[in-house]
């Protein structure tokens, strides 16, 4: 698992950077927001989410955020506490105070030092489909 | 041709103001039906009077109550009869949200924006398919916003909800601002909290114990906000009382809005 620094990442790989102002939809830290969340935009969560969560723009998840709930984003930078399956079309940025408890899977994948990852973690260049479990496996056949 | 439907309050309490828009609109040739909107009038038979007689602006002179009575007023008398129409404000207070939204702040703005007479349609937003607004939708505490598949909750008890088709907040940050949009076929679900202040903070003068910043905000085509309690207060341009659930939904484009050269976003 490669560990480097972001800036490092942001400009060797083109990573994307969400500011404050240009989400579409704002979790604030007062507010709980239960089921499965689905949006177009960019998201930014500083929260609490549990449930599933779907965006087909960008996610940012800020320090002191806590999800309890699969993800899937196009590009997602993390810095709260996510418990569940993460997936990500392009890049995914774990930041130093990022702790996840579950797999993802995506195609660019940068983690800070002091980030935290308890599970599964799948980072290929192809396509990633959003199904965050792994491939069947062939058991051999047994020789008679 | 223009009908401006005054308010009975401006005839008893701004009298002279009255007087010197009337005197405005002469001068810019625009004077039209004046129509006093007293306690018993019938607006309706008259909305429908104007625009039988050919009047396509209809000018609400008062506050946004005014403003809010006659848009919704011809906005239903619209549904079943099809004709069409612009819309416009004159304030005749200094409070007006409607009036910002338009870019007009004062009577005499509103002279000159009727005289230019530039319109642009504007979203509009719908409380329980009967109650237009044109700015926000303000709810009572302890309100859940449900969307489809989720629901969304405040977990303290001093917050703001509401429904917004324009920055009600005054916000002066500009990435704020571009959220709140009337012409881009959404209305804001926010959820507004007030920042605690320390007791020393507020004896300095340090910010305001009684504004509201936008803390969370969704992107709606239609909502509905739940409450435990059966009826609500919504102050919806104009207060109104409502039974829960009220489903809040955008409608795009609704009305050609008459509006000051240099605003509406």
């Amino acid at each position: 698992m490669a560990v480097f620094n972001s800036k490092d990442k942001e400009e060797n790989s083109g990573g994307f950077e969400m500011k404050e102002g240009e989400a579409e939809t704002v979790i604030g830290a007062s507010v709980k927001v239960e089921g499965d969340f689905s949006s177009e935009g960019d998201v930014l969560v500083q929260g609490i989410v549990s449930g599933s969560m779907k965006t087909k723009g960008n996610l940012r998840v800020d320090g002191g955020a806590k999800i309890k709930a699969d993800i899937e984003a196009a590009n997602a930078s993390v810095r709260g506490e996510i418990e569940g399956n993460v997936s990500t079309k392009d890049n995914l940025e774990l930041g130093n105070s990022a702790k996840i408890t579950g797999d993802i899977v995506t195609k660019i994948l940068s983690i800070e030092p002091g980030a935290v990852l308890n599970g599964h973690c799948s980072v290929s260049t192809e396509g990633v489909t959003g199904e965050s479990e792994p491939a069947d496996v062939q058991k051999p056949s047994k020789e008679e | 041709m223009y009908a401006y439907f005054i308010d009975d309050w401006v005839y008893s309490k701004q009298q002279r103001k009255l007087d010197h828009l009337d005197l405005l609109l002469t001068q810019a040739g625009i004077s039209g039906r004046k129509i006093r909107l007293a306690r018993l009038h019938d607006l309706g038979a008259s909305i429908r009077d104007c625009i039988a007689s050919g009047i396509k602006s209809l000018i609400a002179v008062g506050d946004d109550t005014t403003a809010s009575r006659v848009l919704n007023q011809a906005l239903l008398q619209q549904k079943e009869e099809g004709f069409s129409f612009s819309f416009g404000i004159v304030p005749m207070r200094d409070t007006s949200i409607i009036g910002l939204l338009l870019g007009i702040s004062s009577f005499k703005k509103a002279a000159d924006a009727l005289s230019a007479n530039q319109s642009k349609p504007v979203d509009l937003g719908l409380l329980n398919k009967r109650h237009y607004f044109a700015t926000a939708a303000v709810f009572p505490k302890k309100c859940a916003l449900g969307f489809r598949s989720y629901t969304v909750s405040s977990m303290y008890n001093d917050h703001h909800i509401s429904v917004c088709n324009s920055d009600i907040y005054n916000q002066d940050l500009n990435e704020s601002a571009k959220k709140f949009n009337p012409h881009d076929q959404v209305l804001e679900a926010v959820i507004a909290h007030r920042p605690n202040i320390s007791f020393f903070d507020r004896l300095r003068g340090r910010g305001s114990n009684d504004q509201y910043i936008p803390e969370s905000i969704f992107p709606v085509k239609k909502i509905i906000i739940k409450s435990k309690q059966k009826n609500l207060t919504v102050m919806a341009d104009t207060e109104k009382q409502l039974s829960s659930p009220i489903e809040v939904e955008v409608v795009p484009n609704a009305v050609d809005m008459i509006f000051a050269s240099k605003s509406v976003n």
